[in-house]
C-alpha cells in the first residue's frame, strides 16, 4: 500500500511549482554539502597518507641511537634485532650536520650515512641519477642531494661541491644524482651519502650513528618500540616513526576533525532542508491525507508514507553527494589539479585519498539524519484536523 | 445494526471564541434505514457526519456502534472501522487525483490489506453498480462531477460496509445529475440492505427520504 502510495507521490506528477524547486534545492543542498564533506576528508585522508609514505619512505619504521653517543657495537645489535618476529631488516646509518657551498652559495645540510642497496629495495624515494648505471652509487665520495636542496645551490647536473667534513676543513665531492621523498622538509635539508664514505670523511672509526629498523608491518611500531626497549636498556634509546613524527599526524587528525565539523554542520544543514520540503508536501497533500484517514489508513502508515519520501529524498541526494565527491576528489588527485605550496605543506600538491569505510560512514550518517528528519517534520500530520479538510 | 449516538457535545475553537456546534445530540439509526440530515449552513451537519464515521473525536458523548463506542477503541482499529464499517462520500468528491477511478475504488481494499487481484475484482464491480466500467483507467481530472462522485460512490461501498455517510453528495452537481446520483445511493440502500446517513439542502431529494431530521440549535428534531 504504501510502496503504491510512494510510487504516485514521489515524483511530484502534476505538483505545483513551488513544490519542485523546494524539492529540487533540497536534492542540490545536500548534494554539493555530501560532496564537500567527502572532498574535504579526502583531502585531510590525503596529507596523512601522503606524510606517512613519505616518512616511511626516507625514514625506518623503529629508530635504534644510544644516549651517549656514537655506537661501536652495532654488528652484535643488528643480530639481536634481526631476531624480533616482525623485523624484515636492520641496518646503521651515521648523521652528521654540515655545510655544502658550491660557487659562493653556502646551505646548511644534513648528511645522511646509508646503505644505497637498503634504500634502493625498500624505499620509494624519487631518485634522479646525473650517471647512467650503478656508477653514480659507487663513485667514491658522491652525494646525493635532497631536490630543494639541490635547488638552492644551483645544482642541476653532475657537480662538484665543498662538504665541510671538520674544524674548517673542506672536501670537494661529487653531486651525482638528487632525490626527492615527496616532503619539503626532508628535500631541503637532507644530503644522502654511502655510509663508509661518511664515516671516511668525517674521521669516525668503525662506529654508526645508529641503526634502522624496518618491520613487515608500519603499523606493528608502537608495539615493537616496547619490545625492544625492554630487551634494551639505557643508553640505547629506541623510538619509531610514529612518535618522531607525533606532531604532523596530529595536525593532520586535528584537520579531520576540523573538516568533519565544519563541512558536516554544512551537511547537516542541507539535509534539515527536508523538513521544510516535507512540510510544504504535507501541506501540498492535505486533502488526500485526510481522505486516506477517511478511507481507513492508520496515521502511523501515513506518517510513514511521508518519512519514506523525506528518506528517498536523502537518500538520492547523499548517493548523488558521494559519487560527486568521489568524482572530484578521484581527478583532483589523478591529475594533481591543486598545486600548493611545498615550504608550507612540505608537499606540492594536494594529496587525495579515498577512504572508503569514511564514504561509508558519511552516506550512512547522512541516510540517518535524513531519516531522522522526515521523521520529524512528518510528525505534523498527527496534528492535522482531517475532518475540516473533508468539508 | 444500529448507530446510536448519546449526547454529543462538540465546539470548535474560532479566534478567542468557542462556537459549540453539537449540544447534547442523541439519535439512533439502524443499518437497513436511509436517513436525511438537513439544516441551516453551519449548524454541524457534516461535523456530525464526521463524528458518527470516527473521523472527530467528540467533546464528550458517545457514539455507539453495535453497543460499542468507537472512540473507546484503539487507533488501529477506529481506522479499520472507517476502512470495513463505514463508506463516506463527500460533496466535493475528495478523489485522489493522481490515481485512476479503478485504482482510486481499490484504495479502501488495499489499504484493509486485500491483495492486488481480489482489490482490482471488487473494485471493477463496485465500478460496474454505478456503470463506470468504460471509465477505469481514466483520472479524476478527466472526468465530469457526476461521474467522480459515482467513482467516489463506488468506492463507499467496495468494502460492503454497514452503512454509507453521504455529505451533501448532490450538492456539487447539477439538478439531473443529482438526482441520478442520489438514485444509485437509493439503488443501493435497498438493494444490499446497506444503511445511508446523508446530509443535504436539497428538499426535492428530502421528500424521497423516509426518516429525516432538521439539525437545529446543536440538536436534531
Amino acid at each position: 500500500m504504501i510502496k503504491l502510495l510512494l510510487n504516485k507521490y514521489l515524483f511530484l506528477k502534476g505538483a505545483g511549482r513551488a513544490l519542485k524547486i523546494s524539492a529540487v534545492i533540497t536534492v542540490v543542498g545536500i548534494s554539493l554539502s555530501v560532496a564537500a564533506l567527502v572532498v574535504s576528508l579526502s583531502i585531510a585522508a590525503g596529507f596523512e597518507d601522503a606524510y606517512k609514505k613519505s616518512i616511511l619512505d626516507f625514514n625506518a619504521h623503529i629508530m635504534m641511537t644510544k644516549d651517549d653517543g656514537e655506537i661501536s657495537e652495532y654488528n652484535e645489535l643488528l643480530n639481536k634485532l634481526s631476531m624480533f618476529d616482525g623485523v624484515v631488516g636492520a641496518t646503521p646509518f651515521v648523521y652528521r650536520e654540515s655545510m655544502i657551498i658550491k660557487k659562493g652559495v653556502v646551505k646548511g645540510a644534513v648528511i645522511k650515512g646509508v646503505d644505497f642497496d637498503r634504500l634502493l629495495s625498500v624505499s620509494n624515494i624519487k631518485i634522479e641519477r646525473f650517471e647512467d648505471g650503478e656508477s653514480a652509487f659507487r663513485h667514491a665520495d658522491a652525494i646525493f642531494l635532497g631536490k630543494a636542496l639541490a635547488e638552492r645551490l644551483g645544482v642541476t647536473g653532475p657537480t662538484d661541491v665543498n662538504l665541510l667534513v671538520g674544524n674548517n676543513k673542506f672536501k670537494k665531492i661529487r653531486v651525482t644524482g638528487i632525490f626527492e621523498s615527496g616532503l619539503y622538509d626532508y628535500d631541503s635539508q637532507f644530503g644522502l651519502m654511502g655510509l663508509s664514505d661518511v664515516q671516511r670523511l668525517y674521521g669516525m672509526k668503525d662506529q654508526v650513528s645508529g641503526i634502522e629498523v624496518s618491520l613487515s608491518d608500519p603499523d606493528d611500531a608502537e608495539e615493537m618500540t616496547e619490545m625492544m626497549r625492554v630487551e634494551f636498556d639505557y643508553p640505547y634509546q629506541v623510538t619509531n616513526w610514529i612518535e618522531l613524527n607525533g606532531p604532523i599526524f596530529e595536525a593532520v587528525k586535528l584537520e579531520k576533525i576540523v573538516f568533519g565539523i565544519i563541512v558536516g554542520m554544512m551537511a547537516l544543514v542541507g539535509i534539515f532542508n527536508i523538513i521544510g520540503t516535507l512540510v510544504l508536501r504535507i501541506l501540498y497533500k492535505l486533502r488526500d491525507i485526510s481522505v486516506l484517514s477517511a478511507l481507513g489508513l492508520e496515521g502511523r502508515l501515513i506518517r510513514r508514507l511521508f518519512t519514506c519520501q523525506g528518506v528517498s529524498l536523502g537518500v538520492f541526494a547523499s548517493v548523488i553527494g558521494v559519487f560527486l565527491g568521489l568524482t572530484a576528489t578521484w581527478i583532483i588527485g589523478r591529475f594533481e589539479l591543486i598545486r600548493i605550496e611545498p615550504e608550507i605543506y612540505f608537499l606540492s600538491h594536494l594529496p587525495m585519498k579515498i577512504e572508503w569505510s569514511m564514504v561509508s560512514i558519511v552516506l550512512l550518517t547522512a541516510v540517518f539524519i535524513a531519516w531522522f528528519t522526515s521523521y520529524l517534520a512528518s510528525g505534523r500530520i498527527a496534528s492535522l484536523n482531517i475532518s475540516e479538510n473533508l468539508k | 445494526m444500529t448507530f446510536t449516538v448519546k449526547d454529543l457535545h462538540k465546539s470548535y475553537d474560532k479566534g478567542s471564541a468557542s462556537i459549540s456546534v453539537l449540544k447534547g445530540l442523541s439519535f439512533s439509526c439502524s443499518e437497513s434505514e436511509f436517513v436525511g440530515i438537513f439544516g441551516a449552513s453551519g449548524t454541524g451537519k457534516s461535523t456530525l457526519l464526521h463524528v458518527i464515521g470516527g473521523l472527530d473525536r467528540p467533546d464528550s458523548g458517545s457514539v455507539l456502534f453495535d453497543n460499542e463506542d468507537i472512540y473507546k477503541k484503539r487507533d488501529k482499529d477506529l481506522a479499520g472501522f472507517r476502512n470495513r464499517t463505514v463508506g463516506f462520500v463527500f460533496q466535493f468528491y475528495h478523489l485522489l487525483p493522481e490515481f485512476s477511478a479503478l485504482e482510486n475504488v481499490m484504495l479502501p481494499c488495499l489499504i484493509s490489506g486485500m491483495g492486488k487481484g481480489e482489490a482490482t475484482r471488487l473494485a471493477k464491480e463496485s465500478l460496474s453498480i454505478v456503470e463506470l466500467d468504460h471509465r477505469i483507467s481514466h483520472r479524476p481530472s478527466e472526468m465530469s462531477g457526476g461521474e467522480q462522485q459515482r467513482v467516489a460512490i463506488a468506492r463507499a461501498v467496495v468494502m460492503q460496509p454497514k452503512f454509507i455517510l453521504a455529505d451533501e453528495p448532490t450538492g456539487n452537481l447539477d439538478e439531473a445529475t443529482g438526482n441520478k446520483v442520489f438514485a444509485y445511493l437509493e439503488r443501493l440502500h435497498k438493494e444490499t440492505k446497506t444503511g445511508v446517513i446523508m446530509v443535504t439542502h436539497n428538499p426535492d431529494l428530502l421528500k424521497h427520504i423516509p426518516k429525516k431530521y432538521e439539525l437545529k440549535s446543536g440538536a436534531l428534531v
